[in-house]
């Protein structure tokens, strides 16, 4: 697995200008992998839902869909931009701008927590710590849920190749900064339990991960 | 409209996790214990550590 590579800030400028367009691109190649993590999740009425790196609300709406009115969903970006496309698809969504290393949550709080296609942009020394604030809003049992752009095997890929070729700065623009990433064992490493990975290929190479707090 | 209620209940501090209130001008919401502000843009509260202000 390689490392993610450019700036945080200009990876920030990048995901504001895709708000734009991110719904009809990117969320396109996305959806499959969503609905097979949405299938894993097993969603009750009445849950409460916690959605990082809510985007334009590709996967917001589907959420809210599954929850009855009981049910609490809140969803966090660090994009202005993306949050701004989310609050208009969704003017009643409960949302915040934060950090997902230092989630504005108390503890033991959620039921689920949902994060897809977020961990392939976090740099790899990054993700232990990233998972493990993920497990504390997670109530004791509280599941997670993580949908990551993947691979299945060792081998470096041809995506790989050409994000390690990139000249930094042209990352985000070129790649929305994102790398194939195994993440289970970070998973187990943040002191989750119950971890399983399903691969699925195609479209974007996806995995699904599900593990319990 | 106003930040959602639900929300208010359960948002804390992002640097010390402690509980946070809506400032009188409704502007913001401070942290009890370090007193940072964060905050509150077209209803979306920006509870981002670097983009408090910490009042006196």
């Amino acid at each position: 697995m390689i490392d993610a590579r450019g700036n945080r800030s200009a990876l920030v400028r990048a995901y504001n200008l895709f708000s734009l367009l991110y719904g009809s691109t990117a969320a396109r190649l996305e959806r499959e992998g969503v609905t097979r993590g949405l299938a894993r999740a097993r969603i009750q009425p009445g849950e409460r839902v916690l959605e990082v790196a809510v985007g334009t609300a590709a996967v917001h709406t589907r959420l809210r869909q599954r929850l009855s009115a009981h049910g609490l969903l809140v969803g966090v970006d660090f994009s202005s931009g993306m949050l701004r496309a989310t609050r208009k698809r969704m003017p009643k969504a409960r949302l915040a701008q934060a950090d997902a290393h230092a989630l504005p949550f108390p503890a033991d709080g959620f039921d689920l927590l949902w994060a897809s296609y977020l961990l392939d942009l976090i740099p790899t020394e990054e993700l232990t710590p990233l998972l493990e604030e993920f497990r504390r809003v997670l109530r004791p049992g509280g599941r997670l849920l993580l949908v990551n752009f993947s691979k299945d095997s060792e081998k470096l890929i041809w995506w790989e190749r050409l994000y390690q070729l990139t000249p930094t700065f042209l990352v985000p623009w070129l790649f929305a900064g994102c790398r194939p990433i195994q993440a289970a064992p970070f998973v187990r490493a943040a002191g989750f339990v119950g971890v399983e990975r399903e691969y699925l290929a195609g479209g974007f190479n996806s995995e699904i991960i599900t593990a319990r707090k | 409209m106003a930040i959602d209620a639900e929300l208010l209940k359960i948002l804390v501090c992002p640097a010390c996790k402690a509980p946070v209130t809506l400032t009188s001008d409704e502007q913001g919401l401070r942290c009890g214990t370090c007193k940072r502000v964060y905050p509150i843009k077209d209803d979306i509260p920006i509870m981002l550590v670097d983009e408090a202000r910490v009042e006196s």
